[in-house]
């Protein structure tokens, strides 16, 4: 960084946060048309403050808006560009954000399927003068499996869900295995 | 012949009656104790007992000469005044340390009746040494500075501390950087302390005389290494399983920093802890887990002797020397065993006499309580594992509960009371804890053997116990239940015998192995992964075919899971996909799932309804008949309220309002009053059931005749409105005395008392009395301000009542009047009204601002969202009356169509002047929606009518 003037810096900055696009999750339980190395990308955030942003780095840089990010939990659901991703940052007020090192916020979105990656679990305690927020990753695939039965039913019967969060999981291809078996 | 058969039915009946089980309330089980702690003061003339109470904790002083008790200080139920520590500086004062300060109770001895007071210290610190030898000095860590680790010791006074005045004190020259703790050992005079930096955990020793500390023992986290204290000047006493399976006693070269002799090994088990004599004296003591057991073995002769004398004395109990007076002729010896939650005496060794002192849980006395067998199972060659039976006290209903514990590794079950197990054999089961490879006390080879045997040795050496117990004992039925790694191996149980498990109960389990390794970003990590393989082992697919998730089809029994949303051991992920999968092969199976509850519950009121889900879900599953037994109504009706409530109040679970209603009608056909009482609430709001008053009401009677107060006193108000029923003060009364009878001070049913004497409804008027009660004379002068609110609405709108419907003298009056002036604060009276608007609005829940949106009208539509009514302000003609803060009360009623037959409350409001009032009506209830005349009239204190509006509701379509 040396020699390079703290202004330029914040130019490419703003720059790079310019470039991140809006996204809002789907309301409608139909299958878009994605585009060629498009997936689903499946998050949950569970919050108690209404949150203001997150943004998401990787393939194509993302921002999360408010609209899907009430206090309470908000399943979202949006196509992106297939790729590997990662929570970069979430903006709970004005002017506080919280930022998120790389390795423990990874996630993948796949070609073609529904790509689960975790439930964004956020509680805040705080005030004006600042909050104190505990915050994982939690996978909860099972939740998000009975979520998308109830809600997005035809999506769910065209595509295939897979779990991209941290770690590894098999839990929806179990369940689809054994899918109308019973005893 | 038939005459014979009959007999032999009868003496069946009759034997089975008499020794079916008595089920012990959960109120009593799942409970605290009484009494915590005792401890002798030096002399051994007094003990300090910290208990608790209904609405708090207390330490009491016990005189064990009277045998009386007095109440010295209390502290009330907030995690402030959490207790961290206590003990006796001297014979007139106790150091007592709670979670937010720290202070000494000082004792006045000279009066007939001994008090406490308790004085907080300023200085920061926390107490090392009472120093017993020492008159009115103590050993103080005074913490300097902002951090936790800057602390000098100080010899000082009481009275310093709680003044604050240290400089005065004698400052030692001891302090070792970074000392999270020191410690003091009076008899040997040296000093311990650690410290800690990183993950470095480093224990110090300072000797007598000496100014330099010694760090002798750096924190090996995967050998156990407890100092235990100074045998000789070099040599140090500490308990260890270094180079050795079982955890002994050891000598400990500090000079050379190397383990010596062993000072005591026991054949079998891990030593838990051991004591000393003086330095030179050898070991007094050692501590191990027996049987499952807790033991203490003597080496001196004197103290032998002792304890072979109160092991006479107590036969078959253990017996824990809980506290010792300063030249040990006394002491309290704690007396328990798996059947007995423990007593307190006081044994004097000089006169060899024990004295009972208390009992920890004397509200379990009435009980015959179940006594635990340990049994000692060979499970492999060289291996025997430990198992504790217990069998219901009387007959049992032929149900073996198979109860593994969590952990599992690390953990273990004792041979000593357990509330959860005295509630299942109370109730006729019989319980079979197992100490299986991986359990705590047998050396490390045995604790190492259960490592990633999830599913295999450690259900193995489960199912060898209980193929061994069954061949001893017969059972009709078995089920498994655990809790957390329990959970999951009570799933696993079922899954691997299908013919030998009828149902199961697992809860905050884990049922997916390898989601240990993703349930959260955290949980990935490198470093808790391999945490998780200690335990549980590689994550490959061999997990997947001891994970009850991937193998549920193979599992036949019903099944009942429980678990906690906020769980964070045991993911509540684990508990649901288990949920998915169990649907997806239309298995029988039961979710429970507690809201705000973490790996099991914090308060002992989820245990209650825990357990008595349990009971509940075991025999509906095995069609188990009810106990019948004389005197078991109580205990089983309480279960079914616990569950119910749980499914009205949406606090434990999510409101279920159908399956409350069917477990308050189980408690109901019991005699709970309560639940009678909330049956009838059912039917008088039309919740569940179709409104029906007739069934409430009857409901009603059936609970107040059970002696439920909140029962009689519905009926009472009832009657007293004429609401749904014929009004009839002289029942009213009758119904109000009676539910002020069932519960002492029920300020609401005194307050309609008072109304009956003010305005003699059922009674004669009394205005001696009705002035006292109603202005509470006999209470301090803010009495009235401090009721609860809903004791407040009842209370105004007596004094309304009583105000304007009274039949006093013109004195009385005068009187009445002054009296509300007085207690209300009223300060302005000659007032009048004026309208600001008359009108209604349609959406009650729009109510901020009436008159902006709201139509301007008297002809009010029927709807049941309607409210209606006026704004009106006050003010006043007289102008030096108009100053800031004037408050003025008025009452108002409405007088309702002539086709109502109810009549509507007279109602009071303390107004301010030239503030608006809003006075209205909703046409909630079905009678109301009738087409009339609603007239609003408005009192002044005088009764002098300051407004009056009339109203006329008309159906809809007429408007």
């Amino acid at each position: 960084m040396k020699g390079i003037h703290p202004l330029v810096v914040c130019f490419f900055v703003l720059i790079l946060v310019s470039c991140a696009s809006t996204v809002t999750g789907i309301k409608k339980d139909v299958d878009v048309a994605l585009s060629p190395n498009e997936g689903y990308l499946m998050l949950e955030v569970n919050t108690n403050y209404d949150l203001r942003e997150i943004k998401l780095w990787g393939k194509t840089n993302i921002v999360l808006t408010s609209e899907d990010l009430k206090s309470g939990s908000n399943y979202i659901l949006v196509n992106l560009p297939a790729g590997s991703y990662r929570i970069d940052s979430i903006k709970i007020g004005r002017y506080i954000f919280k930022h998120f090192d790389k390795d423990l916020w990874s996630f993948r979105v796949q070609e073609g399927v529904i790509s689960y990656v975790g439930h964004l679990n956020m509680q805040t305690r705080g005030n004006y003068y600042g909050v104190n927020s505990n915050i994982q990753l939690l996978n909860k695939s099972s939740f998000a499996l009975e979520y998308l039965e109830d809600n997005f039913a035809n999506i769910l019967s065209s595509r295939q869900v897979k779990y991209w969060g941290p770690g590894e999981d098999s839990f929806f291809e179990t369940v689809n295995e054994d899918k109308g078996v019973s005893q | 012949m038939n005459k014979l058969l009959w007999l032999v039915l009868l003496w069946v009946f009759i034997t089975l009656s008499s020794h079916a089980t008595t089920p012990i309330s959960s109120n009593d089980l799942f409970r605290n104790p009484e009494t915590f702690s005792m401890k002798l003061n030096p002399e051994g003339s007094f003990i300090m007992s910290y208990g608790q109470g209904k609405n708090d904790n207390f330490f009491e002083l016990i005189d064990p000469k009277s045998q009386q008790s007095f109440l010295l200080l209390s502290l009330p139920f907030h995690d402030d005044f959490r207790l961290v520590e206590y003990q006796w500086v001297d014979n007139q004062t106790v150091y007592i340390a709670l979670k937010d300060r720290v202070g000494f109770l000082h004792l006045d001895l000279s009066g007939e009746t001994p008090t406490g007071k308790y004085t907080a210290i300023t200085a920061k610190g926390y107490l090392v040494s009472a120093l017993p030898e020492q008159n009115d000095k103590v050993l103080f860590a005074n913490n300097i500075g902002k951090s936790k680790t800057e602390y000098v010791l100080v010899n000082v006074t009481t009275k310093q501390l709680e003044q604050n005045t240290l400089e005065d004190s004698e400052i030692l020259d001891l302090t070792l950087d970074g000392a999270l703790h020191y410690f003091y050992d009076e008899v040997n005079d040296v000093f311990l302390a650690f410290t800690v930096k990183g993950d470095k955990f480093t224990y110090w020793l300072l000797k007598s005389h000496t100014s330099e500390w010694e760090a002798f023992w750096a924190i090996d986290k995967t050998i156990d290494f407890t100092p235990v204290g100074l045998l000789s000047e070099n040599t140090l006493a500490v308990l260890t399983n270094q180079d050795q399976d079982l955890v002994t006693l050891r000598e400990f070269d500090i000079k050379t920093q190397k383990l010596g002799k062993v000072l005591f090994k026991h054949a079998m088990y891990d030593l838990t802890d051991a004591d000393l004599e003086p330095m030179g004296g050898g070991v007094k003591s050692v501590n191990y887990i027996d049987h499952g057991i807790p033991t203490t073995h003597y080496f001196a002769n004197d103290e032998k002797q002792q304890k072979r004398n109160l092991a006479y004395t107590f036969d078959n109990q253990q017996l824990a020397v809980v506290s010792t007076n300063l030249d040990s002729s006394k002491k309290i010896v704690l007396v328990l065993n798996s059947d007995n939650p423990g007593k307190y005496y006081l044994f004097d060794n000089i006169a060899n006499k024990a004295q009972i002192i208390k009992e920890k849980s004397p509200h379990l006395e009435p009980y015959e309580l179940a006594k635990s067998t340990t049994l000692t199972i060979k499970v492999e060659n060289n291996v025997n594992v430990e198992a504790m039976l217990t069998k219901p006290a009387s007959e049992g209903n032929g149900v073996l509960l198979v109860y593994p514990h969590g952990g599992p590794i690390g953990v273990r079950d004792y041979a000593t009371y357990d509330p959860k197990v005295q509630y299942l054999t109370s109730r006729g089961y019989s319980v079979l804890t197992v100490n299986f490879r991986g359990s705590v006390g047998f050396g490390k080879q045995f604790l190492d053997s259960g490592k990633a045997q999830f599913g295999q040795l450690i259900e193995q050496d489960i199912s060898t116990v209980v193929n061994a117990v069954k061949k001893q004992h017969n059972f009709t039925n078995t089920c498994s239940i655990g809790s957390s790694y329990g959970g999951y191996s009570a799933v696993m149980l079922a899954i691997k015998h299908p013919d030998e498990y009828q149902c199961v109960v697992a809860m905050y389990g884990v049922y997916d192995l390898p989601l240990l390794f993703s349930a959260s970003n955290y949980e990935a990590r490198e470093v808790n992964r391999k945490r998780v393989i200690e335990i549980v082992g590689e994550l490959d697919d061999s997990l997947k075919k001891v994970s009850p998730f991937y193998i549920a089809q193979q599992l036949h029994a019903p099944i009942l899971l429980i678990a906690g949303d906020k769980d964070e051991i045991a993911y509540i992920e684990h508990t649901n996909r288990m949920k998915y999968r169990l649907k997806q092969f239309d298995k029988d199976f039961e979710v429970i799932v507690y809201k705000n509850v973490a790996h099991g519950h914090y308060y002992w009121s989820g245990d209650r309804h825990q357990f008595a889900y349990i009971d509940d879900f075991i025999k509906r599953k095995l069609n188990l008949s009810e106990i019948t037994k004389e005197g078991s109504k109580a205990a089983l009706a309480n279960d079914a309220i616990v569950i119910a409530d749980g499914y009205n109040f949406d606090k434990l679970l999510p409101q279920d309002l159908p399956k409350a209603f069917d477990f308050y009608r189980k408690a109901a056909a019991l005699g709970e009053s309560r639940a009678l009482f909330n049956i009838g609430s059912f039917y008088h709001q039309g919740r569940v059931v179709e409104k029906d008053m007739e069934q409430a009401i009857t409901w009603y009677e059936k609970s107040s005749t059970a002696g439920y107060a909140s029962a009689s006193y519905r009926l009472g108000y009832l009657y007293q409105k004429g609401e749904h029923v014929v009004k009839d003060v002289n029942i009213a009364y009758k119904k109000f005395i009676l539910a002020a009878e069932q519960k002492k001070n029920y300020a609401l049913a005194e307050i309609q008392l008072t109304r009956s004497i003010c305005l003699g409804e059922g009674t004669t008027t009394n205005v001696e009395s009705c002035f006292a009660r109603l202005f509470y004379t006999d209470q301090h002068d803010k009495y009235i301000d401090g009721l609860d609110e809903d004791v407040y609405d009842a209370w105004q709108e007596t004094l309304s009542h009583v105000v304007l419907r009274n039949s006093f003298t013109v004195a009385d009056k005068a009187k009445l009047n002054a009296y509300v002036k007085l207690k209300l604060e009223l300060n302005v009276f000659d007032i009048y009204a004026a309208e600001e608007w008359v009108g209604f609005h349609l959406k009650p829940s729009q109510r901020k601002s009436p008159g902006s949106y709201a139509e301007e009208a008297t002809i009010i539509p029927l709807d049941k969202s309607i409210r209606f009514g006026v704004t009106l302000s006050f003010d006043t003609e007289n102008i030096l009356e108009r100053k800031y803060n004037k408050r003025s009360m008025i009452m108002y009623k409405w007088i309702l169509p002539e086709s109502i037959k109810y009549e509507n409350e007279l109602a009071s409001q303390i107004v301010g002047l030239n503030k608006d009032v809003f006075i209205n009506l909703t046409l909630s209830e079905d009678y109301e929606h009738v087409e009339g005349e609603w007239t609003l009239q408005v009192y002044n204190l005088d009764e002098k009518l300051l407004y009056e509006k009339t109203f006329e509701t008309v159906a809809k379509a007429s408007k």
